[in-house]
């Protein structure tokens, strides 16, 4: 790619900040300012990369965004660490599938993913007892394969799991309840661990029901 | 690190558990000093009614919760103009003195932040 634009990546990286972000623009309520300012207007870089990649982008979906710019790119920009937050259910919101293929993106660009935390009803993509439809993409899996292979740190709002069903073993015994419902992956954290990762991380980015 | 967080809020306070699940992240977030801002947007702003009784539907009262905020340290209330013209709403009364952006005002107040989220 570099060659066919004759730009480097860097170029890219400045110009978007963070080259998710236009495409994601309508899905999510986007985040810091990080460096937004810059890039000057006008730059003809920018006007490129709208032109050439906006619509389809928008048309692709978000891994189509990773798809322009993985190969051989990824070690020229400097490292965005980045934390999620997910709202949406998984199957009833796309929130939980799109916030999935953002963290994937992210990590294949060379980025950080600090921590992705689950509010409301989004922390039943943790229920350990889900089976996906055969036909469908499995995000629990998804997720974990992600904390499995590089150490993605998983969190779910404890007040959010508590209600719904969804125990660790910790919180089985504590409850005296007949089951542990939450997969291993993914740990019963406080409120405090969603403002620690706003705090830390460059990029907080909400994936709203 | 001290970080400018807006919330944007626009869920009916008893629809759904989503505007009361939203202001305990606002209140934490207070509590541990980020800088909060809250903008209620659209029918977020039923929220800020005055009057309410969670009790009658068997939730707890949000607009109590809501009118804490200050003691968290959260005081940095805005809310959409163009919404209460929309939905008709009287704007005396309200459980939180707020300021009343139009769009471009909102565009403003959402670029000075660092994080925007719900």
């Amino acid at each position: 790619m570099q060659a066919d634009l004759g730009l480097s990546f860097k170029d890219l990286a400045e110009g978007q900040g963070f080259e998710p972000w236009e495409a994601l623009a309508s899905l999510v309520f986007k985040t810091s300012a990080f460096d937004r300012s810059a890039t000057p207007p006008g730059t003809p870089m920018l006007h490129f990369f709208h032109a050439r990649f906006k619509n389809p982008l928008r048309k692709a979906g978000i891994d189509g965004v990773a798809g322009c710019y993985t190969t051989g790119l990824q070690l020229r920009q400097s490292v965005v660490v980045i934390s999620i937050a997910v709202h949406g259910a998984p199957y009833a919101s796309a929130a939980a599938r799109t916030a999935l293929g953002f963290a994937e993106s992210a990590l294949r660009l060379g980025h950080r993913i600090h921590r992705v935390f689950f509010h409301h009803d989004a922390v039943a993509v943790a229920g350990s007892a889900a089976i996906a439809p055969q036909d469908e993409q499995d995000v629990q899996a998804g997720w974990i394969g992600l904390h499995e292979t590089q150490g993605v740190e998983l969190a779910l709002c404890i007040a959010n799991a508590l209600k719904r069903g969804l125990l660790s073993d910790e919180e089985r015994d504590r409850y005296a309840k007949p089951a542990a419902t939450v997969h291993e992956a993914f740990a019963i954290v406080g409120l405090g661990q969603l403002v620690e990762a706003m705090s830390v991380s460059d990029r907080f980015v909400t994936f709203a029901a | 690190m001290s970080k400018k967080i807006l919330f944007l809020l626009n869920r009916a306070p008893y629809g759904s558990s989503y505007a009361l699940e939203a202001l305990e992240s606002v209140l934490v977030a207070a509590a541990f000093d980020q800088q909060v801002s809250l903008l209620f947007k659209g029918a977020g702003l039923y929220q800020l009614l005055a009057g309410q009784d969670g009790a009658a539907v068997g939730q707890r009262t949000l607009g109590k919760v809501l009118g804490a905020l200050p003691e968290y340290g959260a005081e940095k209330f805005f809310a959409c103009g163009p919404s209460a013209e929309r939905l008709g709403l009287r704007l005396s009364g309200l459980i939180l003195p707020v300021t009343w952006l139009d769009h471009e005002g909102q565009r403003r107040l959402i670029n000075a932040q660092d994080i925007v989220t719900g």
